[in-house]
Parts: structure tokens; sequence; C-alpha cells
């Protein structure tokens, strides 16, 4: 019987949760700051999956953040942070299970 | 941020058109390519958007990978601007001449200010600055404050403390006036207190010797009369000579007469006048001189605070060579008046008016003013007492 490999995913989760590290300090979670509806900061945003004026799709991490809204446009995009602005009417957050569970599939028996 | 706006402006950026493809490929092949990337708009099937000059160049191998054809819509910033005007010399003569003056003007001191002078004019101590380096226009690094605080004590025996404080372009001189010495009252010389001038006595005040027999008030004195002897007699008829002191007050009266004289009077016959502007203690004249006998005028731009060294001085030649008989009487009489007020002033200032009987004929064609003035003043003098040692 091969032997089950833990993910790197997997053992990141375990040492951060060993050192009691905070949430903010993880590498899959993104840093969101919003100011009333007109500007949003996202820290660790890693690509931009779709882009119009009603609606603004970001890769983050461990978060797919999907952004309505009118006027939306990108006031800077750069590895480190993307900052939204416009009028943002709703904020959709999904978690990226099926990018994970693929990852354990790929290192499990 | 400005900060940031301002260093794109410097460096030069662009804003650039996307059409068709892949934006949202196009957008992260930027990042992952280190393409900076700001101020995205998506309109329609539109991509805009603005990256630095650098960037626009490596943009070519993005827009290949994701299909998005790039042209750009405007230029911006100094790059752009500088080539634009290349052939304009005269500019960049101009912004090189403007950074000279001001770097130069910076070193140089605008404004020299006193602070602490009561007695002494604040032109006394500016032109006692001015004799030692302290100047509109001088060099603040050939400034030495310690020294200059000095050699200005040493130029004004009156001061007791002076600063010279330099920030940034104002020179501040700050002192402290001394206290003077008081007079030292010499009482050991004999001497006598006698009339200086004709009068009645009013009043005589003997702080030490003694008053002869007849010196009181309502006595009348003639010049040289004694008042205040120098002499103490003491209880057994022995008699020492002192330093006489004391106050004698006498009324005097003085004859006044004013009239308008019949000699002409000269008015302005010609007046030529030169403007020089005033510029870091440089004068640059804008005419040609107008004589020798001139007042100056200076007036510099200021507020309620500071005092610029740049201004305007108009430098003035009147000549009163026109013979001129005024036949206004108004004006006649404003001349007596004039001459009879300045003499009061003046009695004013020796001692008190007591009265005066005096005529007033300003309304005639030859206006007058005639009479007697009565004042009260102090009129003792002293006079030193010569003792001749004799040798027994």
């Amino acid at each position: 019987m091969r032997k089950r490999r833990e993910s790197p995913a997997k053992r990141r989760d375990f040492v951060e949760q060993a050192l009691d590290l905070p949430e903010i300090l993880h590498a899959n979670v993104p840093h969101l700051e919003l100011q009333g509806n007109r500007e949003l900061s996202v820290d660790g945003c890693k690509g931009l999956l779709e882009y119009t004026e009603e609606r603004i799709r970001l890769h983050a991490g461990s978060l797919l953040l999907t952004v309505h809204g009118a006027s939306l446009c990108i006031q800077m995009y750069s590895e480190s942070q993307t900052v939204l602005t416009g009028d943002i009417q709703e904020i959709t957050m999904e978690r990226v299970a099926a990018a994970e569970s693929r990852d354990g599939r790929k290192n499990g028996c | 941020m400005l900060i940031v706006r301002m260093v794109r402006w410097l460096l030069g950026y662009v804003t650039f058109l996307g059409t068709g493809g892949f934006p949202e490929r196009f957008v992260n092949l930027c990042v992952q390519q280190r393409i900076p990337l700001w101020d995205l708009r998506r309109t329609g099937k539109t991509l805009q958007g603005c990256t630095t000059v650098r960037g626009y160049k490596r943009i070519r191998s993005v827009v290949r990978r994701s299909g998005v054809r790039v042209h750009i819509s405007r230029r911006h910033g100094l790059p752009f601007w500088a080539a634009k005007h290349r052939r304009r010399a005269g500019l960049a003569v101009g912004l090189l001449a403007a950074a000279a003056v001001i770097a130069c003007l910076s070193t140089r001191v605008w404004t020299v200010g006193v602070t602490g002078n009561v007695q002494i004019p604040q032109e006394t101590i500016l032109e006692a600055a001015e004799a030692l380096g302290v100047r509109v226009g001088a060099r603040r690094s050939a400034l030495d404050a310690p020294a200059l605080a000095e050699a200005l004590l040493d130029r004004l025996p009156a001061l007791s403390w002076a600063a010279v404080n330099i920030d940034a372009c104002r020179a501040v001189i700050e002192v402290r006036e001394g206290t003077p010495a008081p007079e030292i009252v010499d009482t050991q010389t004999p001497r006598n207190i006698v009339a200086a001038e004709d009068g009645v006595l009013t009043k005589v005040e003997v702080f030490s010797g003694t008053a002869p027999e007849g010196i009181a008030a309502g006595s009348a004195v003639a010049a040289g009369d004694l008042l205040i002897a120098g002499v103490v007699e003491h209880a057994d008829g022995s008699q020492t000579l002192c330093a006489a002191q004391g106050n004698a007050y006498a009324e005097l009266t003085r004859t006044l007469a004013f009239t308008f004289p019949e000699t002409p009077f000269c008015k302005l016959g010609a007046a030529a006048e030169r403007y020089r502007l005033f510029f870091f203690g440089l004068y640059i004249p804008l005419g040609f001189s107008p004589g020798e006998t001139v007042f100056t005028v200076e007036r510099y731009l200021a507020n309620d605070d500071v005092v610029l060294p740049v201004g305007l001085a108009r430098d003035r030649a009147e000549v009163y060579s026109e013979p001129y008989t005024p036949e206004s009487r108004a004006l006649r009489a404003r001349y007596v008046a004039a001459e009879f007020a300045a003499a009061c002033d003046a009695l004013w200032s020796k001692g008190v008016v007591l009265g005066a009987d005096l005529t007033f004929s300003l309304d005639a064609k030859a206006p007058q003013i005639i009479g007697t003035v009565r004042y009260e003043k102090e009129i003792g003098r002293e006079q030193q007492i010569f003792v001749e040692k004799i040798s027994d």
C-alpha cells in the first residue's frame, strides 16, 4: 500500500496552527479593506479572472472574490495590492475548495 | 498620493487603449512581467489604462500572448514635454537662469532687522551693522555672528549687549541698551548761583548755601546778581565755603512782533526726478541723474511682517528759483501765524508761559502779531568761587 503523503497546503496549515500564527500572516488569506462603498483594497491577489464595468472577479489566495457594482475600475493592480474603485454594491466570497481537493487527490494514494 | 503622481509625471507615463483578445489575461501577464498598471477602466470591449514608458516598451510580448491590440492614446510627463519643446532654447535657458538665481539668492541676506532698541534709533544700529558687513545682499556664510556682535558693541558704546542672529535669509540684530551713568554733581568746588537774566523772582529754593538778604519772591534781579551764596554760617560765627545748590525762578517778559516780510519768496522753478530699482543691495538706475541735491524716497515690497529687499527708489531734485510774492491774505496770515506758533513753542520748551498781551491783525493786507509774553523760567547760573590761598 502506498504511503499517504500530506499535501503542502495541509502541512502548512498544521504548522500555522501549531505556532498559533494569526490569520493575517497566512499565505493564502487575502486581506480586504473597504472604504464605504467606493474603494476596496485587496492584498494577496493572485489573478484577475473577469473584468467588466459591472463585475470584477479576483483570485485572492484561498478565496474567489466577486465584486458587483457600477463603473468599476481597477485603480491599481500589482502583485502586492489591488485597489478597486467605483460604486460597489455587492462583494461575494467563495472558497477555492476545488483547487485544494485537486491538490489532495494528486498527492494522495 | 501626490508624491506618487509627481514621480510618475517626472518619469513619464502613457495612457493606452486595448481592444480585442483577453483583457484579463493581458492584465495578469502584465503583473507577471512586473509591468506596472494603474487606472484600468473597462468600457464595453475596450480596456483603458496607464503604464510607465518602460512598461509600455515591454508590453509587446504580453500583447502577443493575450491577443489584445494596444495603442497609445495619450502621453504624459516631463520627458514628453521636454521632447515637444526641445527646440525652444529660451525655455531651457530661462529655467536654468531661474534655478541659478534662486540658488544664488538663497545664500544671501534678504532683510536686516533690529529688535530691543529703545533710545538708540534703528537707523544708527543699521548703519553700524552695515559698516561691519551686515547688509542686504551680503553672503550668509561670510557673516561671523559672535565677532559681529563684539564689533557692534565696540562701535556703539551705548549698547550693553548685542547679538546677530542669521535665521534663513533674515539677519536679526538683537540689542540691549546700557543704563547711562548718573551725572555726578560736584559738591566740593565752592560756587555761587547768580542770575543769568533780568527778571522778577517768583520762587527761590535753597538746598545748599545761603540766600542773601533781599533775595526772595517778588524781588527784581539783574543779570549777574547773587541769588544763592556758597557760604555757610555756623553757630559760632565762622563761615565755610560750599557748593551752592538750589533753583531760582523768575518772571520774564518777552516782546514778540511778527509781520509778513516784504522780501519776495522763491517758488519751485524746476524739478527733476529719476527712479532706481533696488534689488538685493544693488541700485539699478532707470534714468539720468537729476542733479546733486536730491532727496530720495524708497518704497519696498512688504506686508505687515516681512520687507523684501526689492523696491523702487525715487530721487527728486527741486530748484526754487522763481521769485514769488503770495498775494492771498489767507496765505500771508498763515505764514505769520506759523512764525508765532514756532516762537511760542520755543518759549514753552524753556519755561512756563504765564500770560500774554498780544494784538492779532490777520485780516489786514499786511498781517501782524505784536505784543508781549510773560513767562517763568529758571534763571540760576553756577559761578565758581576762586579761592586764593595765603601762606603764613
